[in-house]
């Protein structure tokens, strides 16, 4: 559960921002700053050259086909590497650009390794109160990757993630909630993300029945403190599925969803091509 | 330097009304010119009580001008005339009601038949660098402007809206999910059989690549290496195929894309086409009468629907500040969609017809200019930055400038006469104009011109510009010849009266009694200088009486009087009179020699006027003629020395003709005579001293001696005749203050001639004097009337071929020269009768 996010003073976390291609999402970047910004801490940029990419020269077979299908041509190691070495230059200016506009610390890592071992070490490193941001938009089949980051990466008390459809980070920062026992720590990383700005903090109650949802609606408006400034929103749904859950959920026009995975909102070992459909900004999933 | 102004020409001679002159001798026929004229004679006085009120308070002020029926024709007939090349040139002195006469005329001459129209400027959609320019109804500009800041507004808020809105989004996301789920499904199918096949799709840097696989990990190359050949051989095989698999895939993709974006762009145009139809709505409806705005609103349209992004700008920024639009007309975004009011939109802009007065005619201010912004180093511009003109601004009006100031602008009378002669304005930076490199800028379109051009100025530069430029009387056919005086009647005086009335109520001064009115009349006449006539320029005149209430204010009085003015006269003169006073000093100290009693042969004592800026004064000068036997001819020192102008030249050869024709019919003209401006350095011109050079010339070939007491002045003609010259008060008076200082003694006078008596209005002290038989002053009509003032002696006249009375002037100069004639002759510089 997000309980915590290492401030700069701790130097025990950071935000780990692990990138290993050019796909890197801007919004997944911001993302990263703006919890920075709100937990007051630092940034470790990743960036992790693949080594079973760099180990494909060695098949003497294998040629690299062009983004476009339209060219072929041989893979080597060195041409690899140099590759990886520029499109790290590029991604890291651009992390560097925003961080330094908001006035967030960073730190640089480049390691050679597969990326899953790579952020565990890192994590390890830095930890314990990590929270991971994949700069790299999920896809439809990024599930298993999710869930095998979350069982082996433990060195994180969180994880970003950004979907193709990624727009903007500013806005209302809903908490997708499902169980009320996450609520205190999703209102504790909810308040963290708006301090300091004129979002909203929205909790969307996620139920498949309307008791369960009249029940989370109590307990939650139980939890709030009198005068609170939360909204809440019941999302009931006769069917909830992850691409309706998601519609519902765009609706609001948040700037940063927070959720648990495992849910309905993010089911463990599922599609997630409706969610990546619907999601028009960072999502922090705890485990 | 400057120059003695000798015998300016005078104004034409009028007809002298009778009982004008009240002269002892009023007639060269009937009286005696040895006689002085009486002091009636030198001031045309006004009586006070005949004007017929007290003070200027009770008349009123006059509407419009006096005396001017001539130019007012002229500039009725220029307002009325319709053809594009019949501009008006209003020419005539400063100061004389011209500007304000013109002004007035045209305000009551309004053009109902040609309405003024609106004019704007709007982006061209087509070619950005060539505004269009669009024509509306007088007052209809300013809202079309407002009409589409409004439109702009509401796109701003409603096309964020409705591509936020559920039915564009849910839309948008079907073609996207259709498209990208082809696509991913496409390559997830390829990467299931690549699996299924132990074979994993990596992404690379730069695109994809395929390897061995077993149990989801990449197998190691060096392990690899070990299997079978055959085995391997399969591997290879199968990654072979589905490389093929994937290229084709991966080139479909751009097809697939662009089919997905020629989707997308339909559906945001018809999202955009329904909002824009509904911003602009009420602008088309406000418009529907006037096509060419509808063309435009429909390019408008088109334009905004191509270019939807810029109404979405940021997305962020769009959620924070979508019902709070920011100043559309300052967003450079939609700059593109304004409209540039060039006429029509300022507060003063009414439907009537334009009268413009542009004081600074400048090129940009006359044509229009295309203003620049410096953005990060760079100058750009747009159609919005296309400034009006004063053509613009007088567009189906009347358009007033200052011929002078417009001819000193650089450029400014060629582009005129370009956009008259075009009847288009056609705004170009003035380098174009003549060929210069310029940065890249805007080309307008040009604007119909229909607008009568009214020019001022002075006369000189009429005819300099009507000589000078043929294009000139092609484009300004209308002349308004504004005079500067007027006749001096009975009716007139009243008219003068009632101008004045108009200044006190213009410059809210104290009312002016009837005798300040009277003394106003006649400084009239002696600004005109010509007692016939009164000056009407108003300036100057305004001038005296402003002044005159000066000192009534600082005395603490109501009403202006006589003395006032007459002190704000004397006053004006005094301030300028530093030089004169100093000239004057230099003659009482005899610096420069000027003899005021007594007798001399061979001398005389000329007259001249100085001008000095708006002032002049008489002064004498002592002029002295020496004659001897010689091969008949005379010389002018000025002449020879340089400092003698043409006129002076050409007043002497006429004294040398009428020496030959009266004294040497019948011998030969054996004389040297030589003729100076005695302590003259500054250069002499004009022939108003060519009466006294005769004298002097006269007086030494017959050893007569000339009176010293008096001054003299008239050009004269081969016959003797004395003719009029100008500045006669000032001349006068130049050698009055000299006397005076001296000491007046009854003997000191000036010759003036004859035709100069009608011009006479001179100071009131000069009047007493010659009351007082002070002072004389004699109108002489010929030669030997001077003569005899002069020397006191019969000048004599000739009989038929009968010699001239003996021991007359005439007859003593007649034998000087036949003496020189048989002395040459006993020289044998005679021969034949011909001096050699």
């Amino acid at each position: 559960m997000i309980a915590h996010v290492a401030e700069a003073s701790e130097a025990r976390g950071r935000v780990v921002v692990r990138t290993t291609s050019a796909r890197a999402s801007d919004i997944a970047f911001q993302a990263a700053v703006r919890i920075a910004q709100a937990f007051r801490s630092e940034i470790e940029s990743l960036y992790v050259e693949d080594t079973e990419l760099i180990a494909l020269a060695r098949f003497p077979f294998v040629r690299e086909v062009s983004a476009d299908g339209r060219s072929t041509r041989e893979v080597t190691a060195n041409g690899t590497i140099d590759e990886l070495r520029l499109q790290y230059s590029g991604l890291q200016r651009r992390l560097s650009r925003l961080a330094a506009s908001a006035q967030v610390s960073i730190r640089e890592r480049v390691v050679r390794d597969e990326p899953l071992r790579a952020l565990t070490v890192t994590c390890a490193d830095c930890g314990p109160w990590n929270l991971v941001v994949l700069a790299e938009p999920f896809g439809a089949s990024s599930g298993e990757e999710i869930a095998a980051l979350l069982d082996n990466v433990h060195d994180t008390t969180g994880l970003v993630l950004v979907g193709p459809r990624a727009k903007r980070t500013t806005g209302a920062v809903v908490l997708a909630l499902e169980d009320i026992e996450a609520l205190p720590g999703m209102l504790r990383a909810g308040h963290n993300l708006i301090a300091d700005t004129e979002a909203a903090l929205i909790i969307a109650i996620i139920a498949s029945d309307y008791d369960t949802a009249n029940w989370l609606d109590a307990h939650t408006r139980l939890t709030l403190p009198e005068n609170s400034n939360v909204k809440v929103s019941i999302l009931t749904l006769a069917h909830p599925t992850p691409a309706a859950i998601a519609e519902g959920l765009r609706k609001l026009l948040p700037g940063f969803l927070i959720a648990r995975f495992g849910g309905l909102t993010v089911p463990a070992g599922e599609d997630l091509s409706p969610l990546a459909a619907g999601l028009e900004c960072p999502l922090l999933l705890s485990r | 330097m400057f120059k003695w102004a000798k015998g300016s020409h005078p104004s034409k001679p009028q007809p002298t009304s009778s009982a004008k002159i009240a002269a002892t001798s009023i007639s060269p026929d009937s009286t005696d010119m040895r006689l002085p004229l009486s002091a009636a004679a030198l001031r045309r006085t006004v009586d006070a009580g005949t004007l017929g009120f007290k003070t200027t308070a009770e008349l009123e002020p006059i509407d419009g001008l006096i005396g001017q029926d001539r130019a007012l024709r002229a500039i009725k007939f220029g307002a009325d005339m319709k053809a594009h090349d019949f501009n008006m040139f209003v020419l005539g002195p400063p100061s004389t009601g011209k500007s304000t006469a013109v002004k007035a005329y045209l305000a009551q001459k309004l053009r109902p038949d040609i309405p003024p129209s609106d004019w704007v400027y709007v982006n061209n959609y087509e070619a950005s660098n060539q505004p269009r320019a669009l024509e509306l109804p007088c007052g209809r500009a300013k809202e079309l402007a407002q009409g589409m800041i409004k439109a702009v507004d509401e796109l701003r808020v409603t096309l964020p809206a409705l591509l936020e809105g559920d039915d564009y989004q849910t839309r948008k996301r079907s073609i996207e999910e259709a498209f990208r789920t082809g696509q991913e499904a496409a390559l997830e199918g390829l990467n299931r059989r690549a699996q299924a096949q132990n074979i994993a799709v990596l992404r690379t840097p730069t695109g994809f690549a395929m390897a061995p696989m077993l149990e989801g990990k990449i197998v190691k190359p060096e392990v690899f290496m070990q299997l079978p050949d055959d085995m391997r051989r399969g591997v290879e095989a199968k990654i072979g195929v589905l490389q093929t698999e994937l290229e084709t895939l991966l080139a479909k993709i751009p097809k697939s894309d662009k089919e997905r974006r020629l989707k997308l762009n339909a559906l945001t145009d018809e999202i955009a086409t329904t909002a824009t139809r509904e911003a602009l709505d009420d602008v088309e409806a406000a418009y529907a009468d006037l096509p060419h705005i509808q063309t435009h609103l429909t390019a408008t349209r088109a334009d905004m629907i191509r270019n939807v992004a810029l109404f979405l700008g940021d997305g962020e920024e769009d959620t924070a500040t979508v019902n709070q639009p920011a100043d559309t007309s300052r967003d450079a975004r939609y700059r593109r969609y304004l409209v540039n009011v060039l006429v029509g939109g300022q507060p003063t802009d009414v439907c009537e017809t334009p009268i413009v007065e542009e004081i600074n005619p400048t090129y940009g201010n006359l044509i229009g200019r295309i203003e620049h912004v410096a953005q990060m180093g760079n100058m750009l511009t747009d159609f919005l930055l296309v400034k009006a003109g004063a053509l613009h601004r007088a567009n189906r009006g009347y358009l007033l400038l200052d011929a002078r100031k417009l001819l000193m602008s650089p450029y400014a009378w060629e582009a005129l006469k370009r956009a008259i002669k075009a009847r288009l304005i056609r705004i170009e930076q003035p380098t174009e104009t003549v060929g210069m490199m310029t940065a890249q800028t805007l080309d307008p379109e040009p604007i119909a011109l229909n607008v009568k051009v009214v020019l001022f100025g002075d006369r000189e530069l009429y005819y300099q510009l009507a000589q000078a430029d043929p294009d000139f009387s092609r484009l300004f056919k209308v002349q308004a010849d504004f005079d500067d005086v007027i006749i001096r009647t009975t009716e007139n005086d009243h008219a003068y009266a009632r101008l004045i009335a108009s200044i006190v109520t213009e410059h809210k001064l104290h009312a002016v009694d009837a005798s300040g009115v009277a003394r106003l009349i006649e400084e009239g006449a002696r600004l005109a200088d010509d007692r016939e006539k009164l000056s009407i320029e108003i300036g100057r005149l305004s001038d005296i009486v402003r002044e005159a209430d000066y000192w009534v204010t600082v005395e603490g009085r109501d009403v202006i009087t006589r003395a006032d003015v007459s002190k704000a006269v004397m006053e004006a003169i005094d301030r300028a009179s530093r030089l004169r006073d100093r000239a004057q000093e230099s003659i009482e100290r005899g610096i420069v020699m000027i003899d005021t009693t007594g007798e001399k042969i061979g001398q005389i004592n000329g007259l001249a006027v100085l001008q000095l800026g708006t002032t002049s004064f008489g002064r004498a000068s002592r002029i002295t003629a020496r004659v001897r036997m010689g091969q008949g001819r005379v010389t002018d020192i000025e002449r020879e020395a340089n400092l003698g102008g043409s006129l002076h030249s050409k007043g002497v050869m006429i004294l040398w003709g009428f020496l030959a024709g009266r004294y040497a019919q019948d011998v030969p003209l054996a004389l040297a005579a030589t003729l100076v401006f005695e302590q003259s350095y500054g250069g002499v011109d004009g022939d108003s001293a060519s009466s006294a050079e005769l004298y002097a010339i006269l007086s030494a070939l017959s050893d007569t001696p000339l009176s010293q007491s008096f001054a003299v002045t008239g050009s004269v003609n081969q016959w003797g005749e004395v003719q009029a010259i100008g500045g006669v008060n000032e001349k006068i008076e130049g050698f009055f203050d000299l006397c005076s200082a001296r000491g007046l003694d009854g003997t000191q006078g000036v010759l003036i001639p004859y035709s100069n008596v009608q011009h006479l209005m001179l100071r009131e002290d000069v009047v007493a004097a010659v009351a007082e038989g002070k002072f004389r002053i004699h109108a002489v009509a010929s030669i030997d009337d001077g003569l005899e003032i002069l020397t006191g002696k019969t000048a004599g006249t000739r009989t038929g071929d009968a010699a001239f009375p003996p021991d007359t002037i005439n007859a003593r100069v007649e034998d000087k020269l036949r003496l020189f004639a048989q002395r040459a002759k006993a020289f044998g510089t005679i021969k034949d009768g011909a001096i050699s």
